[in-house]
């Protein structure tokens, strides 16, 4: 089966308030998808949907053939691991412990593997209050990494690069093109598009504006409209204002 | 990426100390009831001190494992488990009880009552009015402002009271354990809500990262959610209906179960023993001195409880301001 995930007329609304009308969406296995928009559009929100947080929406949303609705929250966390936007910790923890306290099955060792990858094993005994907000982020990151099993399928991020410095930015977007599974991420630059994803989501104007391959997304009269100025997009296929 | 594999992580040093507390703790229990020779007089040592005893462990140990509960629900280390207004409750359905004029006993189960009413509202607007992304300090504030409410009942009770009945309330009020323990409900509680509490544990850890991300790890956050304020909810009821409300075990211990824990790689299950352990022998230890300090008149342990345990937090929080002034988590 190549689809993955698949969205049937799914509407996002936060309360009351409707957020983006109803569309259908698919995402197959193998594919780096983009959401793209401007703040307060509903990238968030969109990601909370596909999480099963929101009740409302649960039966418009297919996850390997079944709708959210029919499928428990562990099944659902067994196929999909997530890198929140944000992570606040109010407890004396240290940062292994955190990542230990999300997969409470794996080895000391392995956690101490992921931390490396992410640049955070000399702060595995570090408690998490005192990391730099860059440091925190790449936590989320490991803290998603080592939920990663055979069984996952789906990996959701949440504008994982919003506090990296530019050496992190590349080495991590170099990882996403080296995952196995499927990826759906929020982003804010335009220019980190092309060097992770295969696909795009636009959103504007509480709707979906434009989906499909990047080449066929990323145009500057599509962005132009979605962001509501003139963006241009030179010959290596830079985005600049 | 491949497939962890699967191991026993418990350091040997973690069960070292978690062995060390069940001993530390057997021993105290064991000094406290043989010192001042109440086992000379058997009557004395099985009617009086053993349950005195007994129901002071079991006190300590369920405030402080509703304490740690309750910091895990609400995702705030200051929770403490009166913080839902179950004290409050329990002292107002007491009072009540009192200037009515009914025995001990019935003031007891009244007190239960009054607690399991209050948290039983809070459940109610838990479920009601807190989403899964949602901030839950709703709960916690709501909380508050029903205890305001319901002190100023008590207040109004207590002038309404009879003169000789004051005292007595006004003990059971600051936490006090004489007469305490006969029919050893703390002492039973605290293990059955130790049992009960276990199979939560690596849920509640993931609960504390976060309601998302506890989510997203696959706890049915909704669920736990409503575990957590029932057991803890539990918890609180039976060790106010016991002794009153005893302050600051709630608060102190879980937050240096915490922090002892923390570096010695002891996970959330060691988390709750040590908290029942721990939060026992303070009280045990708050209890044996209450009586001798200014024998033969006894002082509510609740006074002593406060009385240590406020300047050690105070103390520990000046010295994590001090070594990191960005301040930062508890």
């Amino acid at each position: 089966m190549n689809t993955l995930l698949q969205c049937q007329q799914l509407s996002i609304r936060v309360g009351q308030k409707p957020l983006i009308a109803p569309f259908d969406w698919q995402v197959n296995v193998g594919e780096r998808w983009a959401v793209l928009g401007q703040n307060g559009v509903g990238k968030t929100a969109l990601l909370h949907a596909l999480l099963g947080v929101d009740g409302r929406c649960r039966s418009n949303i297919y996850l390997s053939g079944l709708p959210l609705s029919e499928l428990s929250v562990q099944a659902q966390a067994q196929q999909r691991v997530w890198v929140p936007q944000r992570y606040d910790e109010p407890f004396t923890i240290t940062v292994a412990q955190a990542v230990h306290s999300v997969a409470p099955d794996v080895s000391a060792a392995y956690v101490l593997k992921q931390l490396d990858v992410f640049g955070l094993r000399e702060h595995a005994q570090a408690w998490v209050h005192q990391l730099s907000g860059g440091e925190r982020q790449r936590l989320t990151w490991a803290m998603a990494a080592v939920r990663v099993t055979d069984a996952t399928r789906l990996c959701l991020l949440d504008e994982p690069f919003s506090a990296q410095d530019i050496v992190w930015q590349s080495w991590l977007l170099q990882y996403l093109r080296e995952q196995k599974h499927a990826l759906i991420a929020t982003v804010h630059d335009l220019n980190q598009v092309r060097a992770f994803a295969t696909h795009v989501l636009l959103l504007a104007e509480g709707k979906v504006l434009a989906q499909g391959e990047v080449v066929d997304v990323m145009r500057s009269e599509v962005l132009s409209e979605a962001f509501g100025v003139s963006l241009h997009i030179d010959d290596a296929g830079w985005v600049f204002v | 990426m491949s497939n962890p594999t699967h191991s026993e992580n418990q350091q040997p040093k973690a069960i070292v100390w978690l062995w060390t507390s069940v001993f530390v703790a057997l021993m105290v229990v064991c000094l406290a009831l043989s010192v001042d020779g109440a086992y000379r007089s058997p009557e004395i040592f099985w009617q009086l001190r053993l349950p005195r005893v007994l129901a002071g462990f079991g006190v300590g140990g369920l405030l402080a494992l509703a304490g740690l509960l309750l910091q895990a629900l609400l995702r705030n280390p200051l929770a403490e488990p009166y913080m839902l207004g179950a004290a409050s409750g329990a002292s107002f359905a007491l009072l009540i009880g009192t200037v009515m004029g009914w025995a001990w006993w019935a003031l007891q189960g009244l007190a239960f009552v009054g607690a399991v009413v209050v948290l039983t509202l809070m459940w109610w607007l838990l479920r009601r009015f807190t989403r899964l992304e949602g901030d839950i300090s709703i709960v916690l504030l709501l909380g508050i402002l029903l205890s305001a409410l319901l002190n100023a009942g008590v207040n109004v009770l207590l002038l309404l009271m009879p003169e000789r009945a004051l005292r007595g309330a006004l003990f059971w009020m600051m936490g006090d354990l004489a007469g305490a323990g006969q029919h050893y409900l703390a002492w039973c509680g605290v293990w059955l809500c130790l049992i009960l509490a276990l199979p939560l544990a690596s849920k509640i850890s993931a609960l504390m990262r976060g309601a998302l991300i506890a989510h997203a790890v696959g706890v049915s956050v909704q669920k736990v959610r409503v575990q957590l304020l029932l057991l803890a909810g539990l918890a609180t009821a039976i060790a106010v209906s016991e002794a009153g409300a005893v302050g600051f075990v709630g608060l102190v211990v879980p937050h240096f179960v915490k922090l002892f824990s923390t570096r010695r790689g002891i996970g959330m299950r060691g988390v709750m023993l040590l908290c029942v352990l721990w939060g026992g022998v303070l009280l045990v230890l708050a209890d044996g001195l209450a009586r001798a300090l200014m024998a033969p008149m006894q002082l509510p342990v609740g006074v002593l409880t406060i009385a240590i345990g406020a300047p050690f937090l105070a103390w520990q929080l000046l010295a994590r301001m001090r070594a990191n002034p960005a301040g930062g988590a508890l």
